[in-house]
């Protein structure tokens, strides 16, 4: 059966010594090569602020990993995932169908990403400034005000034509 | 009613989707901050008709946002007092 390229992309508590990391993370590979897959890339983000509180705590370690497969692979990590309490998020999908040769052939390849500071700060400086311009609000209360004046009687709003409408009218 | 068809307004320029003029920008869950000039500050994925997205890419856009919020990459919500 041929081989599918999957990518799976988990989180980790963050209170987690490093050798419990490793033990986890090894485990992990190991359901993936045991199933006669193949580990390709590991990408480690490390200790990242999540956008949210996850199981009350603001930081997780960010795992992403690519491999191939077949396709009974996915569940199996799951399974693992979901018996293994330090995964405190998990995501996995696949990438492509079919994997090549080469891919197959080449070393894993460990990757670490660490770019945590950067980002939260440019999405709470650059991100502000940025979102307000292209600040949907606007448009969102306009059409909620619309839908209130459609809503309670249909004659009234023909009758007073909405901003649109005039609009339209002076443009056509 | 035939007033009721709309065209676009006289103001501002039809924006081009920044996706199909850079062939190389690819939409994926896996970077919050290209992701995050699609969402509001409230972390509301901005409509088409704003960010300008064609409608293939602002499809890709949304379900990149989603599962970035899935992973915790993203905010569902952001609560500002």
């Amino acid at each position: 059966m041929s081989l599918r390229k999957y990518e799976t992309f988990y989180l980790l508590r963050s209170d987690l010594s490093e050798d419990v990391q490793k033990r986890i993370n090894n485990k992990i590979f190991e359901t993936i090569s045991n199933d006669e897959g193949k580990l390709l890339q590991v990408e480690s983000w490390g200790n990242r602020k999540t956008a949210y509180p996850v199981l009350k705590q603001n930081k997780a370690l960010f795992f992403l990993i690519t491999y191939a497969g077949q396709p009974g692979v996915v569940a199996k990590l799951t399974r693992l995932f979901r018996i293994t309490e330090e995964v405190v998020k998990y995501q996995s999908l696949k990438v492509a169908d079919e994997v090549t040769a080469e891919e197959l052939e080449q070393d894993v390849v460990f990757t670490e990403k660490a770019r945590d500071e950067n980002e939260g700060r440019g999405r709470q400086g650059r991100g502000r400034g940025r979102d307000r311009g292209d600040r949907g609000d606007r448009g969102d209360r306009r059409d909620r005000r619309d839908r209130d004046d459609r809503g309670p009687s249909e004659a009234k709003a023909k009758s007073e034509p909405t901003e649109e409408s005039t609009e339209a009218a002076t443009e056509g | 009613m035939e007033r009721v068809i709309r065209r676009r307004r006289g103001f501002g320029r039809r924006k081009v989707c920044r996706f199909c003029v850079d062939p190389e920008l690819n939409i994926t869950y896996k970077d919050p901050s290209l992701l995050k000039y699609f969402v509001t500050e409230r972390g509301k994925i901005i409509p088409r008709r704003i960010s300008g997205n064609c409608a293939r890419h602002q499809r890709q856009m949304a379900r990149a946002i989603k599962r970035a919020r899935v992973l915790g990459l993203m905010p569902f919500t952001v609560v500002t007092s």
